[in-house]
């Protein structure tokens, strides 16, 4: 019990740091306001028990006399605290919303701030952290999450009624006042312990089971699964499983919330033995004459009053579940090395943590970026080294590849092929620095990308998962390189050069279309249309400044003619360019100056087989031999047969 | 009118009588939270009471009151603990059961196209994407009554102090207008905020997911992101803030007009009390009640608030219900299909256009897939093949023209019974997030979890190398964000969801909708030999197998090639044929060919 107490009230603390970093100014005004509500009903409180204590006087002595003019006097004390505090209310409920909004962005953002700030992706390797962070995602997206921001200020609203019943109270008896006062916060922290228990519960206990649960229910009712959930008739399947599986969390956690209420009700009779003794008393006192009648009328409110320590419901139970995410973003955000809270934004933006040097600022990596552009706006070619290479990935105990070592001249266009599987994207994401290497070295132009945000800066890449960005194709495109974000120019030579040029007209809104159809002003588009906005991204990227651009399966979606003019046009756009395609259509990568096929080796790890030209591999008979003529057999059997 | 009316009741009977339905008792006890409320309406009599005994000096009406109102409250606390809880389970209760419900109908709707629709995405995203959303209808329904029980027992008590109060009572009128209004506006910040809210969930998705972190650092991209993001939540919020702030406004001048008329009834009976003809005790009460009295028009207006809440969610769940009936109503078919094929599957002016837009996906279709024979479809992006194959699988309904399954139209199948004798494997195939028994099984439920049928897809699919790369093989959980959850390549899942085609025994219609773009050469070749030897094998049953594809080295195989062009057929024949005839086909094969010479 005590740990609860000391966890919630780390809590609220947590939760005013966060109001005073997302807004200030508009907090302590919200503040102020709200305060002023909550003394206002005390202010009637006390008002009114004044004109009640008038009344006997104003009853027997008539109109004219002096205890009618102090009824009327204390009436109108009464009015004014009866209308200000509804009204303060109002103005405090208006200004929540904008402190609410602005709460949002800063949590929001901190959300965001713990999947981009690692300098590497190996933390997202941990299905915990990953588990973690979705569960987090779908707390703050609740709608509970949002309400308990709202909520602050009405729990803040009845305290602050409460403690004007106490010091009403205590002006009466101080000692009896501070038991009810205990008795009310006592109820109040066991209702609160319980309340944050359950919904601790939510995120914790059934975490896993109740995504496991979410998780199927979207692929029932999401778009990219209905085609299979139809045709191998899935739907009845999957239904009897997203019932059993959250049925049996659910059970759980319904069972520890029956067991818990009873010990909230036990709690709730000492309150309200404490409550009635106060009332006993004061009939005492009253009795006795010690107490006016109008001191009476006063206590019986300001005593009521006091439960404003107590459990207050619904406000309170949103802002329980409210703190209980922001609590768990805060412990996610120290589990990747942030800081509890992001720094302020007039300060340095907080900066992945790997690289030490001067040069690993962004700033400064696009400075490295711009200052490796030439005098004519082309960047010179990056080389690119890996040397005696072993990698494990975090969540394998196999290392991928084992002193792998390959070393590309600047200006060389390089084809990787090899089986799905081997580690051709492996590669990639060590050439990007998003994992550091087992032993050995990767260099770009002779610097570490995972250590060197300039020399990840060099490098320019479409994954095979590119991102569909919900944003304008102006953004898709420039994000390549932001420092280019509106420069016309280069993003529509971008977008030619990818051949997307006719995609650029059929876009009601041109540069400014929104490329989602989930949007008013949006437009979908088609596999192969991303696949050509994607390469215009990462030609893109060039014109900013990156020295070797390389494509994953950048043909995957595209049909025959396209993929023929991309290939025809390619080897022209990027000359002079570091290039490394990764592609299994052997009849794309031939043209490359060198191709390097990857393949198990003897040791069951990925190894570079061979090494050479398309010439040269086909002449040597290996592995690069038999894929090609297996897909060139299929054409030339078939071209047989007709010529024949 | 009347149905307008009428739409508060029968959208809160739906969502009770569903509570009822799933937990009798619990529904019982998530209504003492209402019990509570009544007695909490009695606090201020006992107050006065109380005060009134203090006035006649009488100690023991005091202590009992005192003691009655002590009690009454904490046993109202206890209702409302306990009422709560049993609030909060049946919450969730009653969300699950519709969400199972919702999950049922949207994926029960035999058709595809209200997945493809923004219309149905705008009617049910809150439905889609908020689980719980008709357990959050409960709640407001539940507290909607609490709180015009307690308004209503307000103001009877109230009455019964002095007439006069009801003024007070009815000077809170004011808020059933504001509140009405306030219903507009809040529906229309919530269409306002509903696309920066999408945007954000996608940002964060994109920020915080193992999907674009290799991108976002590549590029750089944590700080535009941030930016957007930020940008993005303040426009989702932006229209809620605004709403807020006319709310606030009209709840400040309903209060200020409120206690005008209240204070106007204190004077007037604060006069009369001078007069003697009103007692200081209905007076104490009614000082006690005023306040009480203006919550009575938050009651109101949580309640109207609520309610209409319950009637938009409610609203959408019907929606889809009537949908579903209405797309159900409209494929009666329920002929069995045959055990084999004789003739084959014959398109007749087959015409498909998207609900949205009128531009036709595919225009008068006659094509003749003879029983027993491989066809190939080919044709460049957009040229309308995954619209066939759906078509042919009953996923779209044609807008013209029909699809005969042995000279019986499709329509006049039953879609199920239909769909049980297809299989097949999609480009955009599904990532099943299970054990890979299951990922691979499910593509015969009957079968799902027998080791060897699921060993001989995977096999039939080339795909035994994926299975011997995962640590614990067919048992290894798929994705990395379950415990132990291993992630795979896109071409490992793909290669798993070819495995899941290949499940099925023997269908009548196998339709492979470029399920190969993302493998490797060696794979494709494997895979095209097992395809091609499946077809032959089920050929003697009079299958049709449908190979999609735009790489045309596979094509030559096919008993029959049919181009696609613009929605429209552009030629059929042989590869030969084709080649031979120099037209489309021959220029796209010739494309290709040139990469291998």
């Amino acid at each position: 019990m005590r740990d609860l107490f000391v966890k919630t009230t780390g809590r609220y603390l947590l939760h005013a740091r966060l109001l005073w970093r997302s807004a200030p100014g508009l907090s302590l005004l919200t503040l102020l306001v709200t305060v002023g509500s909550g003394g206002a009903q005390t202010l009637a409180i006390v008002a009114s028990g004044r004109l009640v204590g008038a009344l006997p006087g104003a009853f027997h002595d008539g109109p004219g006399s002096a205890a009618a003019s102090d009824a009327w006097f204390w009436l109108i004390w009464t009015a004014v605290g009866f209308v200000a505090g509804p009204v303060l209310l109002g103005v405090s409920d208006a200004l929540a919303r904008a402190v609410s909004a602005r709460y949002l962005q800063t949590t929001f953002d901190m959300l965001l701030e713990v999947g981009t700030h690692p300098y590497g992706i190996a933390e997202f390797d941990d299905p915990k952290l990953a588990g973690r962070i979705d569960a987090l995602n779908q707390a703050m997206r609740d709608w509970t999450f949002l309400g308990g921001i709202d909520s602050t200020w009405v729990v803040v609203q009845i305290r602050i009624g409460g403690i004007g019943g106490f010091i009403v109270t205590a002006t009466w008896n101080w000692w009896a006042a501070l038991i009810v006062l205990a008795g009310f916060v006592l109820m109040s922290k066991v209702v609160t312990a319980w309340i944050n228990t359950f919904y601790d519960d939510l995120l914790d206990v059934t975490g896993t089971a109740r995504r496991q649960a979410t998780y199927v229910r979207k692929l029932l009712t999401a778009g990219e699964t209905g085609k299979e959930i139809r045709l191998f008739g899935l739907a009845g399947w999957m239904i009897e499983r997203f019932s059993r599986i959250w049925l049996d969390a659910m059970r759980l956690v319904w069972r520890n919330r029956d067991q818990s209420v009873r010990n909230v009700v036990a709690f709730l009779s000492i309150s309200f033995v404490l409550e009635a003794g106060a009332f006993t008393l004061l009939a005492r006192d009253a009795a006795a004459g010690a107490v006016g009648i109008g001191s009476v009328a006063m206590l019986v409110q300001s005593l009521y009053a006091i439960e404003g320590f107590g459990p207050i419901g619904d406000p309170q139970s949103e802002l329980a579940r409210n703190t209980a995410a922001a609590a768990e973003l805060v412990a996610v955000r120290r589990g990747v090395g942030l800081p509890a809270l992001p720094q302020r934004e007039d300060r340095q933006p907080t900066e992945a943590p790997a690289p030490a040097s001067a040069e690993s600022r962004p700033d400064a990596a696009s400075e490295i970026a711009e200052r490796a552009l030439s005098s004519d706006n082309v960047p010179r070619p990056a080389t690119v080294e890996f040397t005696g290479v072993t990698f494990t990935y975090p969540s394998r105990t196999e290392p991928a590849f084992r002193d792998l070592t390959l070393h590309i001249p600047a200006g060389q266009s390089v084809a990787v092929v090899g089986v799905n599987g081997v580690g051709k994207s492996t590669l990639i994401k060590l050439l990007c620095g998003l994992y550091p290497t087992d032993s050995g070295t990767v260099r770009v132009d002779g610097r570490d990308p995972a250590a060197d945000a300039g020399a990840r800066a060099r490098v320019a890449v479409i994954f095979q998962d590119f991102v569909r960005y919900h944003l304008s194709l102006r953004e898709n495109v420039g994000f390549g390189a932001i420092s280019h974000l509106d420069d016309a120019a280069a993003l529509s030579s971008a977008l030619t050069d990818a051949g997307g040029g006719r995609l650029l007209d059929r876009l009601p809104g041109g540069w400014d279309t929104t490329l989602s159809p989930e949007y008013a002003d949006g437009t979908d588009l088609s596999g192969g249309q991303w696949q050509r906005v994607a390469l215009a991204r990462a030609f893109t990227a060039v014109r900013g400044g990156a020295g070797v651009l390389v494509l994953d399966e950048p043909t995957a979606a595209l049909d025959v003619r396209a993929e023929a003019a991309l290939f025809d046009r390619f080897l022209q756009v990027t000359h002079g360019l570091t290039t490394i395609l990764v592609s299994h259509r052997l009849s794309s990568v031939r043209h490359a100056q060198r191709i390097v096929v990857l393949d198990t080796g003897a040791d069951g790890r990925g190894a570079i087989v061979e090494d050479g030209s398309h010439e040269e591999l086909l002449a040597l008979g290996g592995h690069y031999a038999e894929m090609f003529t297996l897909q060139a057999r299929r054409f030339t059997a078939a071209g047989a047969e007709v010529v024949g | 009118m009347i149905r307008r009316l009428v739409r508060p009741f029968s959208s809160m009977w739906l969502v009770l009588a569903m509570s009822f339905r799933v937990n009798r008792r619990q529904a019982f006890v998530a209504m003492l939270e209402t019990l509570a409320n009544v007695l909490i309406v009695f606090q201020p009599l006992f107050l006065a009471w109380f005060v009134d005994g203090a006035v006649h000096h009488d100690e023991r009406k005091m202590i009992i009151t005192g003691v009655v109102f002590a009690a009454v409250m904490f046993f109202g606390f206890m209702l409302l603990v306990v009422g709560n809880t049993a609030r909060i389970n049946q919450r969730e209760r009653v969300g699950f059961a519709f969400d199972v419900e919702i999950a049922r109908m949207t994926a029960e709707i035999p058709t595809l196209d209200h997945l493809e629709s923004s219309r149905y995405l705008d009617e049910l995203q809150v439905l889609r994407d908020q689980q719980g959303a008709l357990g959050d209808a409960l709640n407001s329904v539940l507290n909607a009554i609490r709180w015009t029980v307690q308004g209503a027992g307000t103001i009877a008590l109230a009455a019964t102090a002095d007439w006069r109060l009801v003024l007070v009572a009815v000077a809170g009128g004011t808020t059933f207008v504001t509140t009405a209004m306030s219903v507009g506006w809040q529906a229309k910040a919530e269409k306002e905020s509903a696309e920066p809210g999408r945007l954000v969930t996608h940002l964060l998705e994109v920020g915080t997911t193992a999907k674009g972190s290799a991108e976002l650092r590549v590029f750089g991209l944590h700080r535009p992101l941030h930016e957007r993001l930020v940008g993005a939540v303040g426009q989702w919020r932006q229209p809620y803030v605004r709403l807020y702030m006319k709310m606030g406004l009209a709840d400040a001048g309903n209060a200020l007009l409120f206690f005008a008329v209240a204070s106007g009834v204190l004077a007037w009976m604060l006069h009369d009390l001078m007069r003697g003809t009103v007692q200081v005790s209905a007076f104490v009460l009614a000082v006690l009640l005023v306040s009480r009295l203006q919550n009575l028009s938050n009651y109101v207006q949580f309640s109207i608030q609520n309610l209409s809440r319950v009637v938009r969610t409610t609203n959408r769940f019907r929606w889809l219900r009537d949908y579903h009936a209405e797309v159900l109503a409209a494929h009666p078919g329920n002929l069995l299909p045959p055990g084999e094929l004789h003739s084959g599957i014959r398109t007749e002016k087959l015409t498909y256009r998207y609900p949205d837009t009128h531009r036709a996906a595919l225009a008068d279709v006659d094509l003749d897939l003879p029983a027993g024979s491989v066809i190939a479809l080919v044709g460049e992006n957009g040229a309308g093949k995954s619209t066939l194959v759906k078509l042919l699988t009953g996923m779209y309904q044609p807008s013209e023209g029909r699809v005969l399954v042995d000279g019986v139209d499709l329509a006049e199948l039953d879609l199920t019974a239909w769909r049980a004798r297809t299989s097949g494997a999609f480009q955009d195939y599904a990532r099943l997030e299970f054990t890979a028994l299951e990922s691979v099984g499910v593509g015969d439920l009957d079968h799902h979890l027998d080791e060897p049928r699921v060993h001989q897809a995977v096999e039939d699919a080339a795909s035994t190398a994926v299975l011997t790369a995962l640590p614990s093989g067919l048992a290894t959980q798929l994705g990395t964000t379950w415990p132990e959850g291993v992630e795979l390549s896109g071409g490992q899942w793909q290669r798993l969801a070819i495995a899941r085609g290949m499940m099925r025994d023997l269908p009548l219609l196998l339709v492979l909708d470029e399920p190969t773009a993302a493998l490797d050469a060696a794979t494709e070749h494997a895979l095209f030999e097992r395809f091609t030897e499946a077809a032959r094998a089920a050929s003697r049953r009079g299958a049709v197998t449908l190979l999609v594809t735009h790489r045309f080295s596979t094509v030559a195989a096919a008993d029959l090639v049919v181009v696609l062009d613009n929605g429209r057929v552009a030629e059929v024949g042989t590869h030969a044929e084709l080649i031979n005839s120099g037209g489309h086909y021959a220029e796209l094969y010739e494309l290709q060919a040139r990469g291998y010479r």
